[in-house]
């Protein structure tokens, strides 16, 4: 009886595991012009949309292998990051995007980032970074961009995937590593 | 969705370097910013951000390079245009590598890119990217669709179909460009943001109106063609001192700035009156000493000088193209009633006299046709009068 009670819990929960969702909330940050809308209309729409520089937020709901996404992607000037932390409650990863052929900024990227990871609220926040952009010639490589970045110092899970939300390779990549760590 | 998610990826999907994702363990990051520094910054950042919003009020300033919407509070910090919010996204599309986008209101700035502001407006851009613009090619208005503008801005800032031409036939790159209006600017001053120095400036006029005499017959070949296009209306000396007084009153943040404006003021109303000064007075590139009418109208004539003297392709439309947003933009207080139908049809047209004659007769408006001919001659005739008139003249303009 004992067995057969087992043998059903055991496949109750494989059943569970199988077709239950997952729910997080993301939010898509980084400096302005890093690529944030681009890269969340790539993934919903598969389209590239002309965006314009994002006062404010978008928000969308993405449905990706089991893990629904609720994004917030919040525009990145510099006068409107502030406005960021308010969006961090109950966030489950951060997807900081940076444009890697924008090598000047990298400093600034980097220390954007520091800031943000170091709040309270992001304590147990996955951390995604995107490098953009990898499409452009004079991209920067991954391995640099680790250490410009300075994402040995981040107390926080991360992963970093070279991409390009204009043709839409390794934002998936991305996603499937995320979703592996929700 | 998902089928698009499995069409593979060109890039390295798993990443096996430990360098590519967290370690367990990690290192304590030291963060102490020093509140002093950062202090200073806000202070620097508060600075720009003062010259910018002078910058943006100087004429011409006043639309999008782009498409002409108006009052755009974005900028290309690479080119040094003001652009609207939609032009701002296809510039950030095009990669930072070749169009900087910022906010004049929400970024962060570097002194190098506020320089640029200073040293550029989208008046001197125009000159530049769009000083071999085909009459017949029509700048996008706000109207137009993303694609059209998209389509022409990457004509214009990625291939540089309507840059001058120097000597040689090539195209004159930015850069030169940017060297050519430093030299008319600031040739004597390092590149500090100019604080300076109102004192200095007078007390070079006079040396200034000297050399503008002496150069006086070489520019008269180049600007002989243009000044009789370059469209003159009347405006009294006294109307000219009160703008110039109206927008100091306006710019008092910054005395850099003040400065040039009250410069773009005088050319504007130089083009303006046709009793004052003449186009002759302009003194060759190499003798403007300041950032001042004479710098900027030298400038432009150089310009010129290289399109037309060579490239079979240029117009030599330089100048319509210039002036008549420089003085369509200028239509608030300092224009005399006659002058404000001219305005009209001047602003419609970015092409040489007679075709500007022909629209504005075609339109209702033909009294100021007439009076723009009256006008006209009165200028052509004005060249013939004396030089040291006209000398005393541009001396009266500086205020002595």
């Amino acid at each position: 009886m004992d067995f057969f009670k087992k043998i059903g819990q055991f496949f109750s929960g494989w059943l569970k595991g199988l077709f239950e969702n997952k729910e997080a909330k993301i939010l898509f940050l980084g400096l302005d012009a890093a690529g944030k809308t681009s890269a969340l209309y790539k993934i919903q729409l598969d389209e590239n949309v002309s965006t314009i520089p994002t006062i404010g937020f978008n928000a969308e709901v993405i449905q990706y292998k089991k893990v629904t996404f609720r994004v917030f992607d919040i525009g990145g000037q510099d006068k409107i990051r502030k406005l960021w932390r308010h969006y961090y409650q109950s966030t489950n990863a951060i997807i900081f995007i940076v444009d890697s052929n924008d090598t000047e900024r990298f400093k600034e990227a980097a220390e954007t980032l520091r800031e943000v990871m170091q709040d309270d609220l992001l304590k147990d926040a996955k951390l995604l970074v995107w490098a953009n952009k990898q499409d452009l010639p004079r991209a920067a490589n991954v391995k640099d961009m680790v250490n410009t970045l300075k994402l040995h110092e981040i107390k926080q899970e991360w992963y970093i995937q070279p991409c390009s939300a204009l043709s839409g390779n390794g934002l998936f990549e991305g996603l499937d590593w995320l979703s592996s760590k929700l | 969705m998902l089928k698009r998610i499995q069409s593979g990826s060109n890039y390295d999907s798993s990443p096996t370097s430990p360098t590519y994702h967290s370690s367990g363990g990690s290192n304590s990051s030291s963060s102490s910013s020093a509140s002093s520094s950062s202090n200073n910054r806000d202070k620097q950042q508060e600075q720009f951000r003062k010259i910018l919003s002078v910058l943006i009020k100087k004429p011409g300033n006043g639309e999008c390079a782009d498409c002409t919407e108006a009052r755009p509070v974005w900028c290309s910090a690479t080119f040094g245009t003001f652009i609207c919010l939609r032009c701002a996204g296809i510039h950030r599309s095009l990669g930072s590598h070749i169009s900087f986008v910022r906010s004049a209101e929400m970024d962060k700035w570097d002194e190098k890119h506020v320089k640029i502001m200073q040293l550029m407006g989208n008046e001197r851009a125009k000159q530049y990217f769009e000083c071999n613009l085909p009459e017949d090619k029509k700048k996008p208005a706000r109207i137009d669709s993303t694609q059209v503008v998209e389509q022409y801005i990457k004509e214009k800032y990625v291939n540089l179909k309507y840059v001058p031409k120097k000597e040689d036939g090539k195209k004159m790159t930015f850069k030169e460009f940017l060297e050519l209006a430093k030299q008319h600017d600031e040739p004597n001053e390092d590149d500090t943001l100019p604080q300076q120095k109102k004192k200095k400036e007078k007390s070079e006029k006079s040396e200034k109106s000297e050399k503008t005499t002496v150069k006086k017959k070489k520019v008269k070949k180049v600007v002989a063609d243009e000044s009789s296009s370059s469209p003159t209306t009347t405006t009294s000396k006294k109307k000219t001192e009160t703008t110039v007084e109206d927008l100091i009153g306006i710019t008092t943040l910054s005395p850099s700035s003040t400065q040039n404006l009250t410069s773009i003021d005088d050319f504007m109303s130089d083009i303006i009156s046709p009793i004052t000064p003449s186009m002759n007075e302009i003194p060759t590139p190499v003798s403007a000493t300041d950032n001042t009418l004479l710098g900027f109208l030298s400038d432009k004539f150089s310009l010129i000088d290289l399109g037309s003297s060579n490239a079979g392709t240029t117009k030599g439309s330089a100048s319509p193209t210039v002036s008549p947003n420089v003085v369509s933009n200028n239509t608030s207080s300092t224009i005399t009633e006659t002058t404000a139908p001219k305005k009209k049809t001047v602003k419609k047209s970015v092409k040489p006299i007679k075709t500007k004659k022909q629209e504005s007769s075609d339109n209702e408006d033909e009294d100021s046709a007439d009076e723009y001919d009256a006008i006209f001659q009165k200028t052509t005739t004005q060249k013939a009068a004396s030089q040291d008139e006209k000398k005393n003249a541009i001396l009266d303009l500086w205020g002595h």
